[in-house]
């Protein structure tokens, strides 16, 4: 329980990984791909569905490492990779003509919302890190000038 | 400790309550802004829907299919087309009372290079028309040339960009405004850029789901009825005296959707009520019941000289602030699935479907803002009088 709490930001960042990762090619899939045809929404999926590959690595490892200096520095190097995720549908890659297509109406609002939420978890969870070590580090000079 | 902290104090370190009272609010919040959202939108889509159509009558070919088709395309964006003899527009000229005609012809693409569904097509007459370039984003003062095209709203591309059908590229020179029917996926164009994009198809060897000549034939017709002459005494007119044809009011045409988006509305008013009910009823329960079990809680407060008044307004504040919690959290949930996904829920509904403007939205927020918070000040309120009505002395003897 104690161990849940204390990770309480990173599981709920490796569970988001998954999702982003998973329901890229699943659940919020982008459009199927033809037989004569590869819609330029394809590879906007395929860019989610690498990048949010890399951010389960990252979420994972830093579940798993002890040291909480590399843990904030994985958690920081998670902020580049959700904002590229973010403008991956639409902007980065274009997706179809056509808005009521699977890759205008599901996939991109579906991953935008999923990337905004792990953006949120992520951001906190660096917040709640830096303003720990500060206290831990005040109550350190405390004791050292004690 | 600051007294002045202890409501929020409260809040933040009974974790299961507040996450349970704010469950119960963010069910609440949903249930009111989503569906008057909802609502809203249906009836902003019907209302776009007929002033969209733009003409009093709209005359298509006689077969039952035509004005099924033509509703599909309407409704669910689905591609149709029908056909009738051009010389009927010699035949309406004759017909008394008839201010402006002006014909469309539809055409379907089979896929397209754009996308992997069907393009809807539609030709139209510049110089007779008034349904489609009085819905132009930013008005477009020339005539369209030979492959400039118009389109809907819903196909993401932007004026000055060029879309590719079957190998040829068409300037794109004007953009719809939103509808929120199956009018913003469509492709609007004259007759000769209709009669490139056959030639077209059918050079790259690529079926196209019609062959007939715009010179010759025209899917439907809008009319306009002079002032002063009965509508429905023109479209008996037509249907009397041309043959091949059906007239129909474009009001009465959207009958049976208007009388569909009642009843839906009217079933959602239901159930937003019933939760509602059902909700504050649970609220009101659930702050009474802790207010219970915060007794002892109360009666030392008592003891150390909180007065019944400064007891009263910490009950209510952490009700005012736990109110007002669940319906921002309530509102950004909703509003984010409700906005983010419109496009989807639009085309499930197979309704007219156009979400409310940014500043109709900003009324709604604030009207399920003040509502959900007023609520969860009332049920504070009611907790705040067996608060204060407590005899401290025999709580704390108990």
């Amino acid at each position: 329980m104690k161990y849940l709490r204390s990770n309480v930001f990173k599981i709920a960042e490796l569970v988001l990984a998954l999702v982003l990762t998973i329901g890229s090619f699943t659940v919020f899939a982008a459009c199927p791909v033809g037989e004569e045809h590869v819609m330029a929404c394809h590879y906007a999926q395929l860019a989610v569905t690498t990048l949010g590959l890399i951010l389960t690595i990252q979420a994972l490892a830093a579940l798993l490492i002890g040291n909480k200096k590399v843990r904030l520095g994985i958690t920081i190097s998670q902020v580049p990779a959700l904002v590229a995720v973010f403008f991956v549908p639409g902007t980065i890659f274009s997706l179809c003509m056509m808005s009521s297509m699977r890759c205008i109406s599901i996939f991109k609002p579906a991953v935008r919302i999923v990337d905004a939420v792990f953006f949120v978890a992520v951001v906190a969870d660096i917040v709640v890190n830096v303003v720990k070590n500060g206290e831990v580090k005040a109550d350190e000079h405390k004791e050292a000038a004690a | 400790m600051n007294i002045r902290k202890l409501p929020l104090k409260n809040i933040i370190l009974q974790k299961k309550r507040t996450a349970g009272l704010i469950i119960i609010l963010i069910v609440l919040t949903a249930s009111m802004f989503g569906g008057s959202i909802f609502i809203r939108s249906l009836n902003n889509g019907l209302d776009s829907l007929n002033q969209r159509l733009g003409s009093d009558i709209i005359l298509l070919p006689k077969d039952a299919e035509s004005e099924v088709d033509l509703k599909n395309l309407l409704l669910q964006g689905t591609p149709g087309y029908f056909y009738m003899d051009k010389s009927i527009l010699n035949e309406l000229e004759n017909i008394e009372g008839i201010d402006k005609i002006s014909p469309q012809y539809f055409l379907v693409s089979a896929n397209a290079d754009c996308c992997s569904v069907k393009v809807q097509i539609i030709g139209f007459d510049e110089k007779t028309d008034f349904t489609i370039k009085p819905w132009l984003h930013e008005s477009y003062d020339r005539e369209l040339s030979d492959n400039e095209i118009i389109v809907g709203s819903s196909l993401s591309t932007r004026v000055g960009h060029k879309l590719k059908l079957y190998g040829v590229e068409f300037l794109v020179v004007g953009k719809l405004e939103k509808t929120g029917t199956g009018l913003d996926t469509a492709v609007y164009t004259t007759g000769d850029t209709v009669k490139n994009l056959i030639k077209a198809a059918e050079d790259k060897g690529i079926s196209i789901l019609s062959k007939q000549n715009p010179d010759d034939v025209i899917s439907s017709v809008y009319i306009n009825v002079k002032k002063g002459y009965d509508i429905d005494n023109i479209v008996s007119d037509i249907n009397l005296g041309i043959d091949g044809v059906k007239a129909v009011r474009s009001k009465t045409m959207m009958t049976s959707t208007a009388d569909r988006l009642k009843t839906i509305s009217f079933l959602i008013s239901i159930l937003i009520v019933t939760i509602w009910v059902f909700a504050a009823l649970i609220l009101i329960a659930a702050f009474y019941m802790i207010t219970g079990e915060r007794k002892r809680e109360f009666a030392v407060l008592r003891v150390i000289g909180y007065s019944k008044k400064a007891l009263g307004r910490l009950i209510l504040t952490e009700s005012v602030i736990l109110g007002a919690a669940g319906s921002v959290i309530g509102i950004v949930i909703t509003g984010t699935a409700m906005y983010s996904f419109n496009i989807l829920i639009n085309s499930k509904l197979d309704l007219p479907y156009l979400v409310p403007n940014a500043i109709s939205t900003a009324v709604y927020v604030l009207i399920t803002f003040i509502s959900v918070t007023f609520l969860g000040a009332v049920s504070g309120m009611i907790s705040a009088l067996r608060a204060v009505s407590v005899d401290t002395g025999k709580i704390l003897r108990e």
